[in-house]
């Protein structure tokens, strides 16, 4: 409907019916392209992504008791955006550079998880602290790539991809994407009262009769899997694992069986509205993330204030 | 930590372990429920060896009481009874009607059926307890557990608190807790476990166990037993003499003991 190529809403509606029941055509070919091979997936995809980011912030902070993480806290969009770098520096394909942050968004989500094995006495900060730590071994790592880049091809390429944004979304990667991303949501639905017990504490929760061990290590493999294959395929979108939890905590309360569905609709609403704006505020395109970071930083900004506010 | 426990504990008792910080109260507990699996010796739940039970089959017998504690998220107070019922869902159910009910019927034997809706997090540390305790009813198991329940409470919770228990020993339940307080155990205690470095000091009915001596050479302070009149309620003073040069010493000693990491 909106943008460089205006469709309207009555041809738009016939297009996408066109494909299930039978109708004259009244359009362009061109507009039929536009919206199957650019719009409609960048829809989906945004859809899927900020569903699956702001589910996979609301099981974090769950099973870490601590409402302030995000979705990167073991490292995975970490892990993810020094393996894009590394396909971008190596000119790999489009496909390859995708795969390549997938891989390492999950290793390095793996050696965090086998890092945090050996602090026995509290494997919630084990992990942490592992995530930090790996965390920053890869940003230093995305930092050596840029330099050593190549400055008229690949750096741009890296800084941008870096940003994070849909504008690249095509059809192959919603079907790459898409459905890691659903398998990774499944878990969180399925366990979404187990969340609850874990956030009671480790012991408690075994007390109570819950297996804590394998409900966090289910939930962190599903959580990293939505991220790392979010972020392989649109870059590093910030703040939206971290602040749509919250806002759906502030619409429907804290609990996991109703919050957690609240978040994955918001999160999709949330991601479909923003990326509008990135499409159109200028005439070039903003990447997202940057617009996630103007409106998220400034929402959290608030939720400490009101925090720290009902403390007192 | 522990060295040397062996007790037995019967249905329809209330049992206070005393003992000073560091004694291995709080091991104790985590070996019976199971938070600690690789002791030596055995626990027997029903004849059956702790050790042996899934975490899932352990958390029908035992349930845990903690101290009111903050939560980071705001539940209900009938969505925190209801956790207690976690238990007996199958693997990817969430809490219906049943397991509504159940934790209404806590409530109710709680006498807080008029907290239901309320958020956990703005009730009274009371009242938490109270709802904790209910939590652990709706878990249904006949042995609770709780660590220095009162060591978070107002003097009027503690009394209300003790009194609960007290009932739920008399409906059957044996009720485990570990407290500080030597008036607690006279006024409302069945059986006394005292443990000391640990080892089972003295472990048995609390008239008799619970000696003048013993509470000595527990705890290091001198008190004075006294019975009230016309009653058979015992209390216990420190013995005012003794406030003084040598206790300040014990403590200093215990204290540089503590800190050089002993």
């Amino acid at each position: 409907m909106l943008g460089k190529y205006p469709i309207g809403p009555v041809d738009l509606t016939k297009i996408l019916f066109s494909r299930i029941i039978d109708i004259p055509q009244t359009w362009h070919d061109q507009a039929e392209t536009v919206v199957f091979s650019v719009r409609l997936p960048r829809v989906v995809m945004g859809a899927v992504i900020g569903g699956g980011l702001a589910c996979a912030g609301a099981a974090y902070q769950g099973i870490f008791q601590n409402p302030l993480v995000s979705p990167d806290i073991l490292g995975a969009s970490n892990g993810a955006a020094f393996g894009a770098a590394l396909g971008l520096y190596l000119s790999l394909g489009y496909r390859a550079v995708s795969l390549s942050a997938f891989a390492f968004g999950l290793l390095a989500v793996t050696l965090v998880f086998l890092i945090s094995q050996k602090v026995k006495f509290n494997v919630a900060l084990g992990l942490v602290l592992a995530g930090i730590m790996i965390g920053s071994l890869c940003s230093a790592g995305v930092s050596y790539l840029k330099l050593v880049a190549d400055q008229a091809s690949t750096l741009p390429a890296i800084t941008y991809w870096l940003m994070g944004s849909l504008a690249s979304i095509r059809v192959q990667d919603v079907f790459f994407a898409g459905p890691i991303i659903l398998a990774g949501v499944v878990p969180l639905m399925l366990w979404r009262w187990q969340i609850n017990v874990l956030t009671m504490g480790d012991e408690e929760a075994r007390t109570l009769g819950v297996n804590t061990t394998l409900v966090r290590t289910v939930i962190i493999a599903s959580a990293t899997l939505i991220t790392a294959a979010a972020v392989s395929v649109s870059g590093l979108i910030g703040w939206v694992g971290l602040v749509i939890p919250h806002f759906a905590r502030m619409i429907v309360g804290d609990d996991y069986r109703v919050m957690l569905p609240a978040a994955a609709l918001l999160g999709g609403s949330f991601m479909m509205a923003v990326d509008n704006f990135a499409r159109m505020i200028a005439t070039h395109e903003i990447p997202l993330g940057i617009l996630t970071a103007f409106v998220g930083a400034p929402f959290f900004l608030y939720l400490i204030l009101r925090e720290g506010g009902r403390q007192q | 930590m522990l060295k040397g426990i062996s007790f037995f504990a019967s249905e329809g008792k209330l049992l206070c372990v005393l003992g000073k910080n560091g004694a291995g109260k709080s091991t104790l507990f985590r070996c019976i429920l199971g938070l600690l699996r690789n002791y030596g010796g055995g626990i027997r739940i029903d004849g059956v060896k702790a050790a042996d039970l899934s975490t899932r089959e352990l958390a029908k017998k035992v349930s845990y009481i903690p101290q009111n504690h903050a939560t980071v998220y705001a539940y209900s107070v009938l969505d925190m009874v209801m956790m207690g019922t976690t238990v007996y869902l199958g693997r990817f159910q969430n809490p219906g009607r049943k397991q509504r009910a159940a934790a209404e019927k806590a409530l109710e034997t709680m006498k807080i059926p008029h907290l239901k809706d309320r958020s956990f997090s703005e009730i009274s540390g009371g009242e938490q307890q109270m709802v904790l305790i209910a939590r652990a009813l709706a878990q249904q198991t006949k042995i609770l557990i709780m660590d220095e329940p009162c060591s978070n409470l107002d003097y009027g919770n503690q009394i209300r608190l003790m009194r609960a228990l007290k009932e739920l020993a008399k409906q059957g339940y044996l009720v485990i807790q570990s407290t500080h307080n030597p008036e607690h155990v006279f006024l409302f205690a069945d059986e006394v476990l005292v443990i000391r470095e640990g080892i089972v000091e003295a472990m048995g009915d609390v008239d008799r166990t619970l000696t003048e001596e013993l509470l000595q050479r527990v705890y290091g302070v001198k008190v004075n037993l006294h019975e009230m009149q016309g009653t058979h309620r015992k209390f216990c003073i420190p013995d005012e003499k003794e406030i003084s040069y040598r206790h300040n010493q014990d403590l200093f000693y215990e204290n540089r003991e503590l800190s050089s990491g002993k």
